[in-house]
């Protein structure tokens, strides 16, 4: 009975937010603008998002590219959200398409702000998946919950509220690639003796303490116990060891990550569980449980901003691309054991390093190295 | 069949029916939707399961993993041995990426019907301009459907363990959860 109440007010808010009578008008305006700029033939055929003369998505290409994606998210993880957005931004010319209207015409930003939202559509996803999860298994720590919730809510309501229908394809694209760049960096950094020693250390110190016959301990101050909670430092006992974390840095964690996320349209889960269990030091079951609740309730809040401001969506484009996510992941758990950890890690590094490189300057500097 | 123009002309007699059961086309609307929401929440349910058994060894590795180092974590808390806990945290942290991104996908499974009806509804509905809401006005298919799909989808979960076939088609997962101690609270 409590779920269904839940479920109905998220509902109602969805209600709410899902409010946009001026959708319709938004992009028949924009259209209008970009008839009127003689970019638009209003006798050809219906294209993407109903635009006369845009791209015909097929739905098998849309399948394809998402296979690929869905390989990626079943082997390697986080990238797969990346290969999501080249497809829509890339291999589908969306892009090409977004820029062929200009910068000043509305049309560029409404379909940049489509292809922005439908990537959130394809990563959010897991969070929502993860967040049931975890609640049925009650390890969602509400205290810190709220602290992310407060910070994911704010940025992904504000960065589309300020950005939609604001950000052409050339910035986005900029800003995309500067984000892969610094991602091929830090898997570069994985692939490092340093990198490596950090995950041997940890595999060690696991082994050790498993063979130091400890067995038993006191286990009866068990869970999350909070000691003192002051605006600067929250005190707790987690199994009567003692942590604290300063309940600002959720908050503000969760704000920036929750706006990168918003703004380039991917997860965020993958960036804030490493975030929480380094700065919170709560048990990764814990943090991953809270952290996919705050990356769902940011994803949420993101999508039906962007709605709000009248952004329009492929439905059934996306709805291919999941099929195409599913198909994908039933093929990497059958080929990773063929593939070892470090060539996949060096192939995406390789893709990153590329497509980082190429959108920026593609993005910011109008420079195409490879292609049109 | 190429665009999704022609996917939606297979899904039309499929769906349409259903809104044409009554003569009121707000209470037709109504009564589609809830159609469409639970043909979405059948049909992502059945393959929800299906890509389970698919990759149920994958996914059953993998959340071993993640429990076994989560477990031993609360074991070095239990014993105070937090250099302990921190190093067996980084390897749950590890497994539970793994776990998240192929979680994700089995997601993918249950709401991909979802998104064909709204493209569907999208193109039947999306310009009826006496399609509206109380207080609100004229309001999009999206509107209506997803709340009607959210209710469709929990009251589905609330009945689906008592439909022997749901027992049937899902067995193997609900016997995958008891094992992995996925019910209830095991360690904290």
């Amino acid at each position: 009975m409590k779920t269904l109440a839940l479920v109905l007010v998220l509902a109602a808010a969805m209600c709410a937010l899902l409010h946009e009578p001026a959708m319709a008008d938004k992009l028949a305006d924009a259209i209008g603008e970009a008839t009127a700029a003689g970019k638009v033939d209003p006798a050809q055929p219906a294209g993407f998002l109903g635009i006369p003369g845009g791209p015909h998505l097929a739905w098998w290409a849309g399948l394809l590219w998402a296979v690929w994606v869905g390989w990626i998210f079943s082997t390697v993880g986080a990238f797969g959200g990346i290969m999501a957005a080249i497809g829509h931004m890339t291999v589908f010319g969306l892009g090409g398409y977004a820029k062929s209207f200009g910068k000043g015409l509305k049309l560029n930003k409404i379909v940049t702000d489509s292809i922005r939202t439908s990537n959130q559509y394809l990563v959010g996803t897991s969070a929502g998946f993860s967040t049931y999860n975890y609640w049925k298994m009650g390890r969602l720590v509400l205290p810190l919950g709220l602290a992310l919730g407060i910070g994911t809510i704010v940025s992904s309501y504000l960065v589309p509220m300020l950005t939609a229908g604001k950000i052409n394809l050339s910035s986005y694209q900029g800003y995309f690639g500067l984000f892969v760049l610094v991602l091929g960096a830090y898997l570069i950094y994985e692939v490092t003796p340093a990198g490596k020693a950090k995950k041997k250390a940890a595999s060690a110190a696991a082994k050790a303490f498993q063979e130091s016959v400890k067995k038993g301990g006191d286990l009866t101050e068990q869970g999350v116990k909070i000691k003192s909670f002051t605006f600067s430092k929250c005190v707790f006992t987690f199994f009567g060891v003692e942590f604290s974390f300063n309940p600002i840095v959720p908050v503000l964690g969760a704000f920036v990550i929750g706006a990168i996320a918003s703004f380039l349209g991917v997860g965020g889960g993958f960036l804030l569980v490493p975030f929480l269990t380094s700065v919170a030091g709560l048990p990764m079951y814990l943090v991953a449980g809270t952290s996919a609740m705050g990356v769902f309730v940011g994803m949420v809040t993101s999508i039906f901003s962007y709605m709000m401001q009248g952004t329009p969506i492929a439905w059934s484009f996306i709805g291919a691309e999941m099929v195409g996510i599913l198909l994908g992941s039933f093929i990497g758990p059958r080929t990773s054991k063929y593939i070892p950890d470090t060539v996949l890690k060096v192939i995406f590094i390789v893709l990153a390093l590329y497509t980082g490189i190429d959108y920026i300057l593609r993005g910011f500097y109008g420079i195409v190295i490879i292609g049109s | 069949m190429n665009s999704f123009a022609d996917l939606n002309a297979v899904l039309d007699p499929v769906f349409i029916w259903a809104f044409r059961l009554v003569r009121d086309p707000q209470a037709g609307f109504f009564l589609g939707c809830a159609y469409v929401a639970l043909c979405a929440v059948i049909v992502g349910d059945v393959a929800m399961s299906l890509a389970y058994r698919i990759n149920r060894k994958a996914f059953l590795a993998h959340q071993r993993e993640m429990l076994r180092h989560n477990d031993m974590s609360f074991q070095a808390l239990a014993c105070k041995d937090k250099e302990a806990f921190k190093a067996c945290n980084t390897l749950a942290n590890d497994a539970f990426g793994r776990n998240f991104f192929l979680g994700a996908t089995l997601f993918c499974a249950s709401i991909w019907p979802v998104a064909l009806a709204l493209g569907w509804l999208d193109q039947r509905f999306g310009r009826v301009d006496d399609l509206i809401a109380p207080f609100i006005g004229q309001v999009r298919p999206e509107f209506w459907f997803i709340p009607i799909y959210i209710i469709v989808r929990v009251a589905f979960s609330k009945i689906k363990h008592g439909v022997p076939l749901y027992r049937r088609i899902h067995a193997t997962a609900l016997a995958d959860e008891d094992s992995l101690r996925m019910r209830g609270v095991e360690t904290a």
